[in-house]
């Protein structure tokens, strides 16, 4: 971390082999898109780079990375002037596994349809290992409303497929 | 106790948040026992868990690969200048950026630059040449005020948690690379504190800055200064203006719904001694604040006599604050909106100061001068304008003592006669007079003042049957409905008398039930040495009333299994009954005459829906977002009445609205911007979908200029629209409705509205004046001139004596009603 404030490529290749992920999972909540989502991650970690000296608490890099990303979202959905393009996951991930059901398309679908900022708590929470409090403070809000929000979350998800179902 | 399905669904979303408590966990195995519905629910929620879990893995898998790409490509790409640090530092951590308007001291990057960088960052080999020293930072510049808001209060906190942890060296950084309304809100938060501490500081960082901009909210009024940025070349790279959005009427805002819900807002609020200007440290706060979001309930002042409130901004309806602290006089604060077209806007910081209380008292006696013990005694307050703040007056569960005395230890010392009410109630008594009490400040001081009660007025009488027999346990009562609560009321004794005391003179409506009779009501003028008012009851009719589906299947909500229910103790003419079940449509008054039929069947359909594409008339394309209001024709009467209340915003081109009432017709009128508003046709509920497309046509409403009375533009006023036939209701010169939208001219005091169709009006509203205009005179194009608002002053009696605190209200015969 510190070789990387110093100017070490090396040292911050290795931060975006670890946080990459991360990063790209609130750039996709956001925006949607695959595609997008690759391209706003790049400029973030390009900004991270040139603004981690600025950074007073190595520590907190996650953080810090992940709330340039959400901004950096934001900017990208401000800068396009419209809202979120319809939510899908990385073709691959369908590839990759023959063992899918038409289920993920219902899950998929479900996922799409809510708020992002329902959204982008709950795919952090999957992705991070089920952990709320990291989601919190990645996303740079409190614990209990983060919890409120991935429940609110949850709670749609069995709505929309309960309806799904009935209708 | 029984789970609703709706509980259980919340312990099913909690569960895959975490282990339950066993107590829960049993009660969500319990109802999953008993209640298919929920267990296929549950089914289906483990089953896509389950595939988010995996969908994770994959996820993680398919993203090392990538991330091993970009670190790659990171490797190979050109060199990358590093912003240099502490200094910028500010700007990063705090999402970065500056200011809109004048004086952009940082540069905003080119679009090219962008292009640029992207292209060496995919590893292809371009050298650059080092960026020029003005060259900062990619910091975008702020486009819009609530962007500006929202740095603004980010550095605003930053500051105040840099000087309560004294990290001046931070907080001077913070002050010179801050927006210029986060640093005169730092200065005033400095003034603020009003310690000898926070007053050097505040000296120092005054000392640094330039000379302060006449108007702080104008925040083009910024000039940059040489040495706030050390080493830096200013550079102006736009005018201004540029970078703001000019200002746009207010009507379709495209934030409006979709608000950032991300956004907090900060609200600072310190407490200080009114006289010394010392903080008040640990003084209690109580909040309420609509609608119910997530804030504490109770706080207390920090060593600086502070709090800050955290709250999601975009959703604030109303904000009240109670605050306590002995020995002093508390004090309430108040904010909410006043017209519709406002959006609430609470302030960064908000100081109180708490005074010590006065002692007051005074008396309660009857006419006669004999004391009354037990009388309770409030005190009400009135409002004045937008943000308000009371003394808060401890004044709950005061009564008079044996000898008619009250007293109160702290009460406000400097308020003005007729500032305030005192409302004084005993079961007993009433006041002398039938109006609000208005003491005198000086008597409640000087604890002389008194106020006279008399014996309450008796309603008294019996209630037999037609053969003259008491009936007793009859319940009798003021008011039309069964379901007043909170009124005079009473049951008959062993003779069938009855005795509501405590009456004033007026009109009242008694009713009577009781098992086995129709009910009876009866108006009634209160007077003085009323005779007995007697009430005969006939039995009641019975119907019998089976309530089946569209199919007819039997229902079992309040009836027996075949769906069969006895109404007992009807009058014998019309009553209306709402019937209800969940997942169909209610009848929300299903006539029953029980005179004339006995037997009745009600079928229930289940909830349709009205919905449809909304389309372009031209081009048949569709229109995404637009506003829907439902509309419910009451009497069938084919004239829908909008439920402005349940107006939304909807952003897929579909409207849907459910048809959740049975007996009454639906419709729905779309509005869009740039287009006529649109109605469908009125649809009774069928039980399935109803399916029309609305079509809109384009077209610009009508836009024009509001002058003042002395022909300047008038700015900030509020036009609405109003069809003809309609009204508008007015109070002090606001529109009371909420659901009420109007327009709001700009600088120059143009507005623009959206379509409407003739015949309508106009009604123009200013602090300064007032203004109505008919569609056929705007049509000609006329200028619109506001006229002052005119007054009308009047003494009120009452049976000879001023009467104060009525409510006025004024009718026109055209023109809106004032209140």
């Amino acid at each position: 971390m510190q070789q990387a404030q110093q100017g070490s490529r090396q040292a911050y290749a290795d931060l975006i082999r670890t946080y990459y992920g991360s990063v790209y999972m609130v750039c996709l909540g956001y925006l949607g898109n695959p595609a997008d989502a690759e391209d706003t991650a790049q400029e973030v970690f390009l900004k991270g780079y040139t603004k981690i000296r600025t950074l007073r608490r190595p520590e907190q890099f996650e953080g810090w990375i992940r709330r340039i990303a959400k901004n950096e979202s934001r900017n990208f959905l401000r800068r396009r002037r419209k809202e979120t393009s319809l939510f899908s996951f990385p073709a691959e991930i369908f590839a990759a596994k023959d063992c899918l059901e038409t289920s993920y398309e219902e899950l998929q679908s479900a996922i799409a349809g809510m708020p992002a900022d329902l959204r982008v708590p709950l795919l952090m929470y999957y992705f991070d290992g089920r952990k709320a409090d990291h989601v919190a403070q990645a996303l740079g809000v409190s614990r209990i409303s983060i919890y409120r929000r991935l429940k609110e979350a949850v709670g749609l998800l069995g709505e929309v497929l309960r309806k799904g179902r009935e209708g | 106790m029984k789970d609703s399905c709706r509980d259980i669904r919340e312990l099913l979303a909690e569960r895959l948040l975490g282990p339950l408590a066993p107590a829960q966990l049993e009660r969500l195995e319990r109802h999953l026992e008993g209640c298919a519905a929920c267990r296929q629910l549950a089914q289906r929620l483990e089953k896509h868990d389950r595939y988010l879990s995996d969908w994770s893995q994959m996820m993680r898998a398919y993203l090392s690969d990538k991330a091993e790409r970009a670190a790659e490509a990171f490797l190979a790409a050109g060199p990358i200048r590093q912003t240099r640090p502490l200094r910028w530092g500010w700007i990063v951590s705090a999402a970065a950026v500056v200011m809109a308007g004048a004086a952009v001291w940082l540069i905003q990057p080119s679009r090219k630059d962008i292009e640029f960088r992207h292209e060496l960052f995919k590893g292809k080999e371009i050298v650059s040449e080092p960026a020029p020293a003005d060259r900062i930072s990619a910091v975008p510049v702020v486009r819009n005020q609530g962007q500006l808001e929202e740095q603004t209060k980010i550095q605003l906190r930053q500051a105040r948690y840099f000087f309560e942890t004294k990290n001046i060296p931070a907080l001077a950084a913070l002050f010179q690379t801050g927006t210029q309304p986060a640093r005169l809100a730092v200065l005033d938060y400095l003034a603020q504190i009003n310690t000898p501490e926070a007053l050097r500081v505040l000296e120092d960082l005054q000392k640094q800055s330039a000379p302060p901009p006449a108007e702080p909210n104008q925040h083009s009024a910024i000039v940059p200064r040489a040495g706030s940025v050390p080493g830096a070349a200013k550079k102006q790279t736009e005018p201004p203006a540029a970078a703001v959005e000019p200002a746009r009427p207010v009507w379709f805002d495209p934030n409006a719904v979709d608000a950032d819900n991300w956004r907090t807002g900060v609200l600072g609020i310190q407490v200080i001694d009114a006289v010394t200007g010392e903080p008040i440290p640990g003084a209690e706060l109580k909040f309420d604040i609509g609608p119910k979001i997530n804030i504490p309930k109770t706080a207390f002042t920090n060593q600086f006599g502070r709090y800050e409130l955290n709250y999601y901004e975009s959703k604030i309806a109303f904000l009240d604050v109670e605050i306590r602290k002995k020995p002093y006089l508390g004090a309430q604060l108040y904010w909410g909106m006043n017209s519709p077209v406002d959006t609430l806007v609470l302030p960064l910081q908000r100081r109180v100061s708490l005074r010590q209380g006065c002692a007051v008292g005074g008396r309660v006696e009857t006419i006669d001068g004999k004391p009354v013990e037990g009388a309770a005694i409030d005190f009400s307050f009135h409002r004045t304008g937008r943000e308000e703040e009371y003394p808060l007056v401890e004044d709950a569960g005061l009564k008079t003592d044996a000898d008619g005395r009250w007293e109160l230890q702290t009460f406000p010392c400097d308020l003005d006669y007729g500032t305030f009410d005192m409302n004084v109630q005993h079961p007993e008594y009433v006041p002398e007079k039938p109006f609000s009490i208005q003491p005198l400040p000086e008597d409640l001081r000087n604890k002389t003042f008194l106020v006279r009660m008399k014996q309450g007025l008796v309603i008294s009488g019996q209630v037999t049957d037609s053969q003259g027999r008491p009936i007793e346990g009859a319940r009798v009562f003021a008011g039309a409905d069964r379901f007043v609560q909170g009124v005079k009321e009473t049951k008959t004794d062993a003779d069938g008398r009855y005795r509501l005391t405590n009456c004033t003179i007026q009109n009242l409506t008694i009713t009577v039930t009781a098992r086995g009779y129709a009910p009876v009501l009866q108006e009634l003028s209160v007077e003085e040495n009323l005779q007995n008012v007697n009430f005969i009851l006939s039995p009641g009719y019975q119907v019998l009333v089976r309530v089946i589906d569209s199919k007819g299947y039997p229902h079992q909500v309040q009836t027996d299994a075949m769906g069969f229910c006895t109404l007992e103790d009807l009058p014998p003419d019309e009553v209306r009954f709402s019937v209800r079940k969940e997942g169909y449509a209610f009848y929300h008054g299903y006539p029953i005459t029980a005179s004339e039929q006995n037997r009745y069947e009600i079928v229930l359909y289940p909830t349709g829906k009205l919905t449809g594409r909304v389309l372009d008339a031209q081009t048949g394309l569709p229109v995404e977002r637009f506003q829907m209001t439902p509309g419910i024709d009451w009497n069938n009467s084919q004239q829908p009445i909008w439920q402005n209340s349940q107006r939304r915003i909807c952003t897929n081109g579909v409207y849907e609205q459910l048809l959740y009432y049975q007996d009454v017709g639906w419709a729905v009128q779309i509005e869009a911007e740039g287009y006529w508003p649109a109605q469908s046709k009125v649809y009774i509920n069928q039980g399935r979908d109803i399916v029309e497309d609305i079509f809109l046509a384009k077209e610009r409403g009508p836009a024009g200029t509001v002058y003042l009375p002395d022909g300047a533009p008038a700015e900030s006023a509020e036009v609405y629209v109003v069809q003809q036939g309609r009204s508008l209701a007015l109070e002090n010169g606001y529109v009371r409705d909420s659901t009420r939208r109007a327009a709001r001219t700009d600088s120059e005091g143009r507005f623009e509205l959206p379509p409407v169709s003739p015949p309508y009006n106009l009604i123009i509203l200013h602090e300064v004046g007032y203004g109505e205009i008919s569609d056929e005179a705007f049509e000609q194009n006329l200028p619109i001139t506001l006229q002052p608002w005119g007054r009308v002053e009047g003494t009120v009696y009452q049976n000879n004596k001023p009467a104060p605190n009525q409510k006025i209200s004024l009718w026109g015969i055209r023109s809106p009603m004032r209140r």
